[in-house]
């Protein structure tokens, strides 16, 4: 993914051969730069806007190899999970996970154009030192080793992943007297928390011909969007078992192709001679409602939630048929929990009157509509 | 009337509004989730381990007797005052006089009966229309009779349902062809219900 700085061109479309580019661009600099104190060798090593606020859109962001799209809110189906109940006791595991159906890891890439210029002096030029005799290493140092703190307390941090320099190309006729670099930047995201900018220094470790190593610190500064993902499953299919219907109904053990309920032992008296002996037995009876708990249904992921956390999550089953109760309820493991990249995940109740399971039809189904809130 | 303050109000009044309708649609994420459960056909029989069944020495004594056995005096069993023999002549005494009068057996009413455990299995299910039920015999002890496949009365080709359908089971005693010596008696049921 490429972050294009606004008046900056794409990577890789620098082109600095033309004489009257060149002059712009000397005069461009003549005003930018920043200079460093001119080295042993004589060469100088110049930032142009190392550290510009670098401002990452939710376009930029990719999700495990996708970028998201351009919303705040992002929502991911991560398509149909065909479950078995086996017992109404045990929960159905949905399994939402940040890894499925394009979630998992989330990052960005940051390509700076032309970040660092070396310009050399008359006699490096002469003797047409090139981007060969540089060693350039960059690295994280502060306040964090290789990562990006928040501005805002508490506001997490942004781990980097890579950091290399890309030579962009050489400003000159035969030798070259400018050497132009950018960096590409590659970063975990997993560790922010809040909005806004990011900083960080970086250290710009320069080394000619294997001689002294130069350092050059620049100030870097990233700021994150604000962005909300949901994942959930977009089709859920559970069989009800026999055996968990048949549990419910009391069901104590399977006989042959279907259950029984051994009601124990018994004693009666006859005390006539009619040979009629009134048993009687007693229906246990059922619950006729029974829930079928969706367990880890909703997963949410966020950034610069308001306060920290997430804000109503909430789900209500707007159709319901065959048996299954029209109900609405929070989402108890994301509303009002702490909000960051770190998957929270939720449970979905759906509650089932077996009284009124449609046996003509075999099935009850039901959509269930998820709202979650927090930016 | 000052129209310029008029105009500030009312684009106060519309900029709150566009306000609002914008809040109403930002920064929630929705999702809809469709669940189908597909439903089993489910049969479930209730009955019971075992059925422990007193006769009652009353009960049995009065089948023994044809009718109603009375107590013996000063005793826990049962007497049948036989009527009043005729007039016994005894023509020759000697040391030991035999005097013969046999008492006159009134007979079994019947050697066997049979036994109905009424409303003693219950079924409900889900799937079928209605069910088959029957049962027959699992191992029964001698002088124990109950016929193979045999309807189970109150289940037996009546409709499924949730609500439990009870039904009964029945054996026949035949007290003739108890074990000699036998205080116990065991009928064992062999019970098969079928949605269909």
């Amino acid at each position: 993914m490429d972050v294009s700085i606004r008046g900056e061109k794409p990577a890789g479309t620098v082109v600095v051969r033309l004489p009257l580019f060149q002059t712009i661009l000397s005069i461009c600099l003549l005003g930018l730069v920043q200079v460093a104190p001119p080295s042993a060798h004589g060469y100088t090593v110049q930032r142009i806007n190392f550290g510009a606020n670098v401002r990452l859109r939710t376009g930029d962001i990719v999700h495990n190899g996708t970028a998201l799209g351009n919303g705040a809110e992002q929502v991911f189906d991560q398509g149909t999970l065909n479950a078995e109940l086996t017992d109404f006791s045990e929960p159905v595991d949905v399994g939402i996970t940040a890894g499925v159906g394009g979630g998992g890891m989330l990052t960005a890439s940051i390509d700076r154009t032309v970040a660092i210029t070396i310009r050399l002096s008359r006699a490096e030029r002469q003797a047409c030192v090139g981007p060969e005799d540089f060693d350039i290493t960059l690295n994280i140092n502060s306040p964090l080793p290789g990562a990006f703190a928040s501005s805002t307390p508490g506001g997490g941090s942004i781990q980097v992943t890579g950091f290399e320099p890309v030579y962009r190309g050489g400003f000159g006729n035969r030798c070259p007297n400018s050497l132009f670099y950018g960096y590409r930047m590659d970063l975990e995201l997993e560790g922010a928390l809040a909005d806004g900018n990011y900083q960080a220094t970086a250290d710009v470790e320069v080394t000619f011909n294997g001689g002294a190593t130069e350092i050059i610190q620049a100030p870097l500064e990233i700021q994150m969007p604000s962005v909300l993902l949901l994942y959930h499953r977009g089709q859920i299919n559970v069989n009800l078992n026999a055996s968990a219907l048949a549990g419910a109904f009391g069901a104590s053990s399977a006989c042959g192709d279907d259950y029984c309920m051994d009601l124990g032992s018994r004693t009666l008296t006859l005390s006539d001679t009619t040979g009629i002996v009134p048993v009687g037995i007693s229906d246990p009876g059922f619950n006729p409602l029974q829930t079928i708990n969706l367990r880890g249904a909703i997963g949410a992921r966020g950034v610069g939630c308001a306060g920290g956390i997430y804000g109503t999550a909430t789900y209500e089953i707007v159709t319901a048929v065959g048996g299954i109760q029209t109900a609405s309820g929070i989402i108890s493991g994301i509303q009002n929990s702490p909000c960051s990249m770190t998957l929270r995940t939720g449970d979905l109740p759906v509650d089932l009157d077996l009284t009124q399971l449609d046996s003509a039809t075999g099935r009850a189904s039901a959509t269930i509509q998820i709202t979650v809130t927090g930016l | 009337m000052d129209l310029k303050s008029t105009f500030k109000k009312v684009l106060g009044v519309g900029l709150l509004g566009a306000a609002a309708i914008t809040n109403s649609t930002a920064h929630a994420a929705q999702a809809n989730v469709t669940v189908d459960v597909s439903l089993p056909t489910v049969l479930v029989m209730y009955h019971y381990d075992s059925i422990t069944l007193n006769i009652l020495e009353s009960g049995l004594a009065g089948f023994l007797v044809g009718g109603t056995a009375t107590a013996c005096s000063g005793g826990t069993d049962y007497c049948d005052n036989q009527p009043t023999p005729a007039t016994i002549d005894v023509t020759a005494v000697t040391p030991t006089t035999t005097v013969t009068q046999a008492v006159s057996d009134p007979g079994l009413g019947a050697t066997a009966a049979d036994f109905v455990l009424e409303d003693v299995v219950g079924v409900r299910a889900l799937g079928c229309t209605s069910y088959t039920a029957s049962y027959g015999d699992g191992g029964s002890d001698a002088g124990v009779t109950i016929s193979p496949a045999t309807p189970l009365a109150g289940i037996d080709t009546e409709l499924c349902s949730f609500g439990m359908t009870m039904g009964d089971l029945q054996f026949n005693l035949d007290f003739n062809n108890v074990a000699a010596g036998a205080t116990t008696v065991q009928a064992v049921f062999d019970v098969t219900v079928t949605g269909v």
